[in-house]
């Protein structure tokens, strides 16, 4: 009877796919990110409602400031709500906490009283105005046209490459992005190697080995395994961006949707290259105790290009983080983060992506090799020279 | 029919198989023993292509074996497993699977012989939650699950209770009564002989006999238990005769190919009332210890009638 090999990696895949997503873990997995990442969002709505709008009260005598101020914290992008009050009822809302501060006095005499502090935005915005509105009667007493000399004084701001208004945004969604690959790689590549071990220290591996070949088994476990990590993660994604959107905290830069799309494509390549590393690691010892010594190294080339990123955030033009980001290992993590930025050029990216897919060949031909020499060994750790030796 | 012709195999200095050869019959049980370390694990896993012969060949009806050919085997190996977290009835219709079948047909094969194999109850539960026995039955369940055209089976009756031991002979008479041939080893050399249509020997990599009991017993000399006379006298006057052992009134002698029984069987009468004379017909193991402990120049060629 006949089994093609895409039925074979198709049948296995499918087993590992399921053997996840149906866990009860892969659920809570899922929800705990969720959570930790709505947390996050719940966090920045609170703080950013609270120094956003600010009320403030003014006596009699402070009323005539209600416009300028107002004006001031427009221009900043704050909201200043201004109540008139009389100085002790004003004095008694402060302690209520119904106001913020209240302004009282007299040019030359201006106060500002708080409950227990006030506020550096508020602070700054009240002496701004009293300086603007104190030194523009000075300068109308002198006879000189306050505007006038406004512009006299004006600075143009021009940067000698176009500024992007989304550098904030685009940074923030970049690091995010490289910290998920870097989770998501780290997660899967480990579930990958227990995985593997798994099937070594149950020997049913050698039930496996009688109808398909090591690589078809290995293959499949790569697509089973990494398709139940695109999934959450995408998962995770779709519910941090809506999330983002309802409730509005912070504006996503335009391009987000193409850097997500890029990034989940990193996944696929990074994770090929990752897991089939973490395979073979894995296939060379025979307990799940003996895991860890075999599959740190890996863990520590996953981590060296996740801390690169943060380096490379600040400089993404820089010849190193336009070289590092070519080279196979970085490029899964380093890419998408430069994308975001939009600091790579096409011709980057496609050398990026062949040579990844190159590595990953070589990768899954070595990888496929120890595989096949290691898997059906058991008891003590396997060599790495009887691993790569050709005949098994 | 399954031909093995000229196998071998070397782990480093270590000789595993040296130019093994037999075949398997259509429809034949064929009792593979010898003891630890012999090389009967490593020649299933060639056949199974787990492992690669470094010479020789593996042939089924005439054809080198290949992975469909494979795919078409039984095979229960000596290291038991299954995955532990999964159902039996997943589990079981996954290999089905594995080996070829369609979805549908996997999902009827794996009703029947958990039925068959009395563990239909067991199809929801994990494989670890099961009792040793039971993981047993779904190992075989698992060999069984695709139909095989041919069953490999490493141990199959280790440690199995012996209501277990009768389904799985049960089972392999019934397959090679319908034409599926299988191959299993054993140390129990009882049962060896009792289910194995023909029996091979194996010692230090090297096929030492093969044969039916029948025809590994044909190149010994004739043994005959005599009852009776309560001394063993009367042999020593019959030429061609020598005494083995003597014991009251059982006396055992060893005929050379010259003497004729019939004339032991006179002396004997005419030293005494004679109540059983009986050929000597040694069990497995004597034969099993007589060929192993026969050194390498003297093996016996009982290879094939």
């Amino acid at each position: 009877m006949t089994l093609s090999a895409t039925r074979a990696v198709l049948l296995i895949s499918r087993r590992e796919f399921l053997n996840r997503v149906k866990t009860r873990s892969f659920l809570i997995g899922t929800a705990v990110l969720v959570l930790i990442l709505a947390g996050y969002l719940v966090f920045f709505t609170v703080i950013g409602g609270n120094s956003d709008k600010s009320t403030l009260g003014v006596t009699p005598d402070t009323a005539q400031l209600a416009e300028p101020l107002k004006a001031n914290a427009t221009a900043r992008g704050q909201e200043l709500e201004i109540v008139q009050v009389d100085e002790v009822a004003g004095e008694q809302k402060v302690r209520d906490g119904e106001l913020d501060a209240l302004l009282s006095g007299t040019s030359g005499s201006y106060r500002l009283s708080g409950k227990d502090e006030v506020g550096n935005t508020l602070r700054s915005i009240v002496q701004n105005t009293t300086s603007q509105v104190t030194i523009s009667a000075a300068l109308r007493d002198a006879g000189v046209d306050p505007q006038a000399a406004t512009a006299r004084s004006n600075v143009e701001v021009s940067t000698l490459e176009p500024a992007d208004p989304d550098r904030g945004g685009q940074i923030v969604v970049g690091l995010v992005i490289a910290g998920l690959l870097y989770i998501a790689i780290l997660i899967y590549g480990n579930t990958i190697a227990l995985g593997v071990v798994e099937e070594k220290s149950s020997r049913v591996i050698e039930l496996l080995l009688a109808t398909v070949k090591p690589w078809q088994l290995m293959l499949g476990k790569v697509i089973g395994v990494g398709g139940a990590g695109l999934l959450q993660f995408t998962v995770i994604g779709v519910i941090a961006a809506v999330g983002v959107r309802v409730t509005g905290i912070a504006s996503l830069p335009a391009s987000t949707l193409g850097t997500v799309v890029f990034g989940l494509m990193w996944f696929v390549l990074g994770f090929f290259l990752y897991a089939t590393l973490f395979a073979a690691a894995a296939s060379l010892v025979s307990r799940p105790e003996d895991l860890q010594s075999v599959v740190t190294p890996i863990t520590i080339i996953v981590v060296i290009p996740f801390m690169v990123s943060f380096t490379i955030i600040d400089n993404p033009t820089s010849t190193l983080a336009q070289i590092l980001s070519i080279v196979p290992f970085f490029a899964p993590i380093l890419m998408p983060v430069l994308f975001s930025l939009g600091a790579v050029a096409a011709w980057q990216l496609a050398l990026a992506v062949v040579l990844t897919l190159a590595t990953i060949l070589v990768i899954a031909l070595i990888g496929g090799r120890v595989y096949s020499n290691s898997v059906l060994r058991t008891g003590a750790r396997v060599k790495l020279r009887e691993a790569f030796s050709p005949m098994g | 029919m399954l031909e093995i012709g000229g196998v071998s195999k070397r782990y480093g200095n270590v000789v595993a198989l040296d130019d093994v050869t037999f075949e398997v019959r259509p429809g034949e049980i064929f009792g593979f023993v010898g003891s630890n370390g012999a090389g009967k694990t490593t020649l299933m896993r060639i056949v199974l292509g787990v492992l690669h012969a470094d010479k020789g060949t593996v042939r089924w009806q005439g054809e080198e074996i290949d992975a469909d050919v494979r795919r078409r085997i039984g095979y229960m190996p000596e290291e038991r497993g299954l995955y532990p977290k999964m159902k039996v009835g997943e589990q079981l219709e996954y290999l089905a699977e594995l080996h070829g079948l369609p979805r549908a047909q996997a999902r009827e094969a794996v009703k029947e012989w958990t039925e068959r194999l009395n563990v239909p109850k067991r199809m929801g539960d994990e494989v670890q939650k099961l009792s040793l026995g039971n993981q047993q039955r779904v190992q075989l369940a698992a060999a069984l699950v695709h139909g095989p055209d041919l069953l490999v089976l490493d141990e199959p009756f280790s440690g199995l209770d012996p209501v277990a031991v009768d389904v799985m002979s049960g089972v392999l008479r019934e397959k090679a009564e319908s034409g599926v041939p299988a191959i299993f080893s054993s140390h129990q050399l009882d049962l060896v002989e009792r289910i194995s249509d023909r029996i091979g020997i194996i010692a230090n990599g090297k096929m030492v006999a093969v044969g039916s009991v029948e025809e590994l017993r044909s190149g010994d000399a004739d043994v005959i238990d005599v009852a009776g006379p309560r001394s063993a006298d009367w042999a020593k006057a019959v030429p061609g005769l020598t005494v083995l052992s003597h014991e009251g009134e059982h006396t055992r002698v060893e005929l050379d190919t010259e003497t004729d029984d019939q004339a032991v069987l006179q002396a004997a009468l005419a030293a005494g009332p004679v109540h059983e004379f009986s050929r000597y017909r040694p069990a497995l193991t004597e034969l099993y210890r007589d060929v192993v402990s026969a050194p390498a120049q003297d093996t016996r060629e009982l290879v094939t009638a």
